[in-house]
């Protein structure tokens, strides 16, 4: 709680148990595979499900079709 | 989310890097982007309800089917070989429209009332892409087109529901009238992503698009290129020496193309495989590869990697691949299972199921021929006038005639339409061509169902010779009664000149029928 009279922090602080970082393009999923996610724009923070840091899923390289 | 999040991936990662050539000019991902929301804005502008193309490719491809997606309308790529009437019946289909065109395209045809024309240079000039700078003497190491301040700023362009069309093709129609296959973001979306890796592509690595832009693998080679951030060299049209020396002087590392493409360039190799050192990786499908010609491709060129890609518009681009190891896999085995491969076009990707099907709908096990059925994210398996044609659990039918081995590998003969049925018998004109190719005096041969009174049908063949050689009708009978049963004997032969190729090198078994069936007709 904040004293009426005291200015409010403007600036929020990444927990670094939750600082990994998010790469773009990366795809992540929860230890238990129930969620998968692709990070579309990169950033500091990590991504966590029900609390948990997710992982990056490793898929096959597939050669170029196209 | 749709198709245009992969651009946007691209710009966000690396804006600066060189996104597609064309010509002289090139386009970073920044650019490219900035083009396809000033394309957006003018498509929004007119209120048209299908972006459409009549071109060859050039940098208005990408700038259009990205342009396309920001303002949430279809792409519509329309096939310049078609003919004036044909296009104005599809033009008919499309109002309201823009359509992005060459002069050469359009000029004679009758535009309906609702279509906007507008010229590629005009298109690219109202998206700020239009003077080309030139490559300043050193042509591999192309300079970015400084892009003119663009005409308005960019607005907020809203994401286009996943559910919604992105993209409509009007399929070859090598088995009759052109239907439109719409395929919606979520199907495109889960291609690439299943498909390619982000950003996998070193800054320095080049993909030769040769294939023409209202073809599938043509709108899967902007986005898998796109997305794997890998340049994009856009060629006009293909012609063997033009692809050669363009892979040359672009230091290409990446192709794909249709069977006849490489069967061509194959041709044209002898001694200047020195040319195509940077090459890295040639990816081919849309239609059967003869195994001599991969068989000298592979000889030819040991160092590139080769991946066999079999796809239908319906499915988004390719469902099954057939990888380099196995290739040379293939072809270094003593064990006859091993060697077939090199004729399987492989394994369905990671997210697709496949199954084979006989006439009652049954699955079959392995070995045994059937149709073949897929089913995932990225099967459409629908057209505009007819709606989806997947069945209740999702599956579509891709009327392709095949098998899976005990190993899982997938092997294609032909065309389920293009089964001939005599006499309650299912043939396949696959078998039947292949022996008739194996005779020495046989350069090209398509079989075909003919009208029996008999038979209800029966086996036609039309056989093209090689220079020079000459043999009766009755010594390729005898030739296919003494390898097949003898219900596969062709009735009735005739020697062309050529076979009907459509500009994809599928050979285009409707008319073979047609004039099979009428040179039958005509003898009674």
């Amino acid at each position: 709680m904040l004293a009426p009279t005291e200015p409010a922090s403007t600036e929020a602080r990444l927990d670094p148990a939750h600082a990994q970082g998010t790469l773009i393009g990366k795809r992540y999923i929860d230890a238990q595979d129930r969620v998968e996610m692709l990070c579309t724009q990169g950033g500091q923070g990590s991504l966590t499900f029900e609390g948990v840091v997710m992982t990056v899923k490793q898929a096959k390289a597939l050669p170029s079709s196209d | 989310m749709s198709c245009a999040m992969l651009l946007d991936m691209a710009v966000e990662a690396f804006p600066n890097r060189i996104a597609l050539t064309s010509g002289s000019a090139s386009l970073t991902y920044r650019e490219l982007q900035t083009a396809a929301h000033q394309a957006a804005e003018r498509l929004r502008a007119c209120g048209c309800r299908h972006a459409a193309l009549l071109d060859t490719n050039s940098l208005a491809v990408p700038v259009l089917l990205f342009g396309a997606a920001y303002a949430g309308v279809p792409y519509v790529p329309l096939s310049y070989r078609l003919t004036g009437r044909e296009l104005e019946e599809l033009l008919d289909r499309l109002v309201p429209a823009t359509l992005v065109a060459a002069d050469e395209h359009v000029g004679a045809l009758r535009i309906p009332t609702g279509v906007e024309v507008l010229d590629r240079q005009e298109f690219l000039a109202a998206v700020g892409t239009v003077e080309p700078i030139r490559h300043t003497g050193e042509y591999l190491d192309p300079v970015p087109v400084r892009a003119p301040e663009p005409i308005r700023r960019s607005g907020t362009y809203p994401d286009p529901d996943p559910t919604s069309p992105a993209i409509q093709l009007f399929t070859s129609g090598t088995t009759g009238k052109p239907k439109a296959a719409v395929l919606r973001h979520q199907n495109v979306l889960s291609y690439i992503l299943g498909a390619v890796e982000f950003g996998s592509a070193a800054e320095t690595e080049a993909t030769l698009v040769a294939v023409p832009p209202y073809h599938v693998a043509g709108i899967a080679a902007v986005l898998s290129s796109t997305y794997a951030g890998r340049r994009m060299v856009m060629l006009p049209g293909f012609d063997a020496a033009q692809w050669l020396r363009t892979c040359a002087a672009e230091r290409i590392t990446h192709a794909f193309m249709v069977p006849t493409m490489l069967a061509r360039i194959i041709d044209q190799l002898s001694g200047a495989e020195a040319t195509l050192s940077a090459l890295r990786a040639i990816a081919y499908g849309g239609g059967r590869m003869p195994r001599t010609v991969i068989e000298r491709a592979l000889r030819l060129l040991p160092a590139v990697d080769f991946t066999n890609a079999y796809g239908l518009t319906e499915t988004s681009s390719t469902i099954c691949l057939l990888s380099p190891d196995e290739h040379r896999a293939a072809l270094e085995s003593q064990d006859p299972d091993v060697q077939r491969r090199l004729g399987s076009v492989g394994k369905p990707l990671p997210g697709i199921e496949l199954q084979v099907r006989d006439g009652g709908g049954r699955e079959l096990g392995p070995d045994e021929p059937g149709v073949i059925f897929v089913r995932g994210g990225q099967v459409a398996g629908e057209y505009r006038d007819s709606g989806s044609v997947l069945d209740v659990d999702g599956w579509f039918c891709t009327r392709d005639f095949g098998w899976v081995d005990r190993e899982g590998y997938v092997y294609l003969d032909g065309r389920a339409d293009d089964i001939i049925v005599r006499g309650g018998e299912n043939i396949s004109p696959g078998e039947i061509e292949t022996v008739l190719l194996a005779h020495p005096a046989v350069s090209d041969a398509v079989a075909a169902a003919v009208p029996s009174e008999e038979w209800g049908e029966a086996v036609g063949a039309a056989v093209v010779m090689k220079e020079g050689r000459a043999i009766s009708a009755a010594e390729l009978q005898q030739w296919v009664r003494e390898r097949l049963r003898s219900s596969r004997v062709p009735e009735r032969i005739l020697f062309w000149e050529r076979l009907p190729y459509n500009e994809m090198g599928k050979v285009l078994r409707c008319n073979v029928r047609a004039e099979l069936s009428a040179a039958v007709c005509d003898v009674r």
